[in-house]
């Protein structure tokens, strides 16, 4: 499953980002390519968000550009999945799960679901062992399993591409452990990019990892092998661990990476 | 008790206007039943009441056009064309202003309130109208009137309809809809004028100041006992459909404003369904408590 084609799914040429006035990123050049598991690290702020969702085309670059399936006619950004931090929902919004995923296949113009999506979205469900919870209210789950849900919602739409924000932020250990064992699944289909706080797992079940920092440049950790990326993360768990008492702000924007 | 609805009913069989009011009542209660399930899941219900208070500029321009210059409109035209401004206003300011969408709202209200204040004073024999803007009157509800009440939920029931799937991937996140490639912004504006006659339609029932209150009081009871969109939307309408009838039922014998007893009727389910929901909820945690 390594690599069949190395035609970049996605190029993004010195992509510069601002919000207002602050520029968040500056000069990303870098490609993603199929069957990548790439995990995007950085502290707070380094615009590690704004990276996946100028992929997605949610933000528009200040300067440079995107450029999506280039080399792949018939994938359009529909083939994006996506699993956002947060989303802004009312905590007592009338929905099921199943709704929930379902709308990963909603399409525009006049087309609407069909018995296949509700199949499809069905089996997203069983495959992530959520199958009896499919009636539920979304309310009612708990924070791990509105996570899952939303994972089934990105899935649903049957992805080439998965992008994650911090799909293990606020969710309890066990509830961690297995949504990187999914993640691990799912490369085996479909590339994926993660990012992530979590120093200690993700870089090691990744084939790349990129750096980004408050100083906003860019790190490409091109050509890993294994041994690489191991030594490169026990220096960066080290330095974690280190100022594991220090707020994550205080970590220095240099070397960050152990670069 | 009894006899008022006696009465009610014995009138209800000979005059027009009382038919009229009932059949008024069931039809905006299709539209504020679906138009305040949105609002209220989409989480933009104050909208409403800044779309509600806006018309009272269009009805008192309507009205002092009519008066003093004799221009042959309808007092609704006005608060037609005032709904169709109020909506584009909102839905521009959404768009490109996301941060100040509660201070234009407030704009909106208090801007529509101040120019009807000067319409209406300037308006012979305006006294009584401000009454009938301010809280409605079922009993003026006349067939053109019926008919324009029966376009609009037509055309929001087949809206809603057809158009489901996607109303409910905006309503629950936006930016995943577009991701989707649904016209965002083109649903929330159609949506939002929607709302915007729909407000039109109830502020014939309510009033201005009360015409919040019936699009979300149905769909805060209805959100007790429902768990998706549309049993959501469902509920609101059957809910709404009992206190505006209802409503106008009971304050008809004794001559009581409708609109006022149609929001007292909402208030008070409200209420006990929210002491309803307490009570399920502490039993719930007995039960739990108890198995422990």
């Amino acid at each position: 499953m390594n690599a069949a084609s190395r035609l970049p799914l996605v190029e993004l040429e010195q992509v510069n980002a601002r919000y207002e006035n602050e520029i968040v990123l500056e000069n990303i050049t870098t490609s993603i390519y199929p069957s990548e598991l790439i995990s995007i690290i950085g502290p707070n702020g380094s615009g590690k968000t704004t990276l996946l969702k100028i992929i997605l085309g949610i933000i528009k670059p200040s300067a440079g550009r995107v450029r999506l399936f280039r080399h792949y006619n018939g994938y359009t950004p529909v083939h994006i999945g996506y699993v956002p931090q947060h989303i802004l929902y009312d905590p007592a919004f009338p929905v099921t799960v199943l709704d929930v995923v379902l709308l990963g296949r909603v399409k525009s113009g006049f087309s609407r679901l069909q018995k296949k999506d509700t199949d499809t979205a069905m089996n997203v469900l069983d495959m992530m062992g959520m199958k009896h919870l499919a009636e539920k209210g979304f309310q009612d789950l708990s924070g791990g399993q509105r996570q899952r849900v939303l994972i089934a919602r990105a899935l649903a739409g049957e992805p080439v591409l998965l992008l994650m924000d911090e799909p293990t932020a606020n969710i309890d250990r066990d509830a961690e452990k297995e949504i990187y064992t999914l993640i691990r699944e799912l490369t085996r289909t479909m590339t994926v990019v993660l990012v992530s706080h979590d120093l200690g797992v993700v870089p090691k079940i990744s084939t790349r990892v990129f750096c980004l920092n408050r100083n906003l440049k860019f790190h490409e950790t091109t050509e890993l092998t294994g041994d690489d990326i191991r030594s490169l993360y026990q220096e960066t768990m080290d330095l974690v661990q280190h100022s594991h008492s220090h707020d994550e702000q205080d970590l220095p924007g240099k070397g960050w990476c152990g670069s | 008790m009894v006899r008022v609805m006696i009465v009610f009913f014995r009138d209800l069989f000979i005059f027009d206007h009382v038919q009229y009011a009932v059949i008024g009542a069931v039809l905006a209660s299709l539209s504020c039943g679906i138009m305040g399930s949105y609002l209220s899941v989409r989480r933009i219900t104050s909208s409403a009441g800044a779309i509600s208070h806006f018309l009272l500029g269009g009805l008192a321009a309507a009205q002092f056009l009519k008066k003093v210059y004799l221009v042959p409109i309808p007092v609704e035209a006005g608060a037609l064309v005032a709904a169709v401004i109020a909506a584009v206003i909102i839905w521009l300011v959404t768009r490109w202003a996301k941060q100040r969408e509660d201070t234009v709202l407030s704009v909106l209200w208090a801007f529509g309130m101040a120019v009807g204040g000067i319409f209406i004073f300037f308006t012979p024999g305006n006294t009584g109208n401000l009454q009938f803007y301010l809280f409605g009157d079922m009993s003026l509800i006349n067939p053109s009137g019926l008919a324009a009440m029966g376009i609009l939920a037509a055309v929001l029931i087949l809206f809603f309809i057809f158009f489901y799937e996607k109303i409910l991937a905006i309503a629950f996140d936006s930016e995943y809809a577009a991701l989707r490639g649904i016209r965002v912004s083109m649903y929330s504006f159609l949506l939002l004028l929607f709302a915007a006659l729909t407000v039109v339609v109830v502020v014939q029932l309510v009033g201005i100041v009360m015409a919040i209150a019936l699009l979300s009081l149905p769909q805060a009871i209805a959100a007790t006992f429902t768990r998706r969109l549309w049993q959501l939307i469902a509920g609101s309408i059957i809910l709404s459909m009992i206190f505006t009838v209802g409503g106008f039922a009971a304050s008809y014998e004794p001559g009581t404003p409708p609109g006022a007893m149609i929001i007292l009727s909402a208030g008070f389910f409200y209420l006990v369904s929210l002491a309803l929901k307490s009570f399920r909820k502490n039993r719930r945690t007995a039960q739990v408590s108890g198995a422990r």
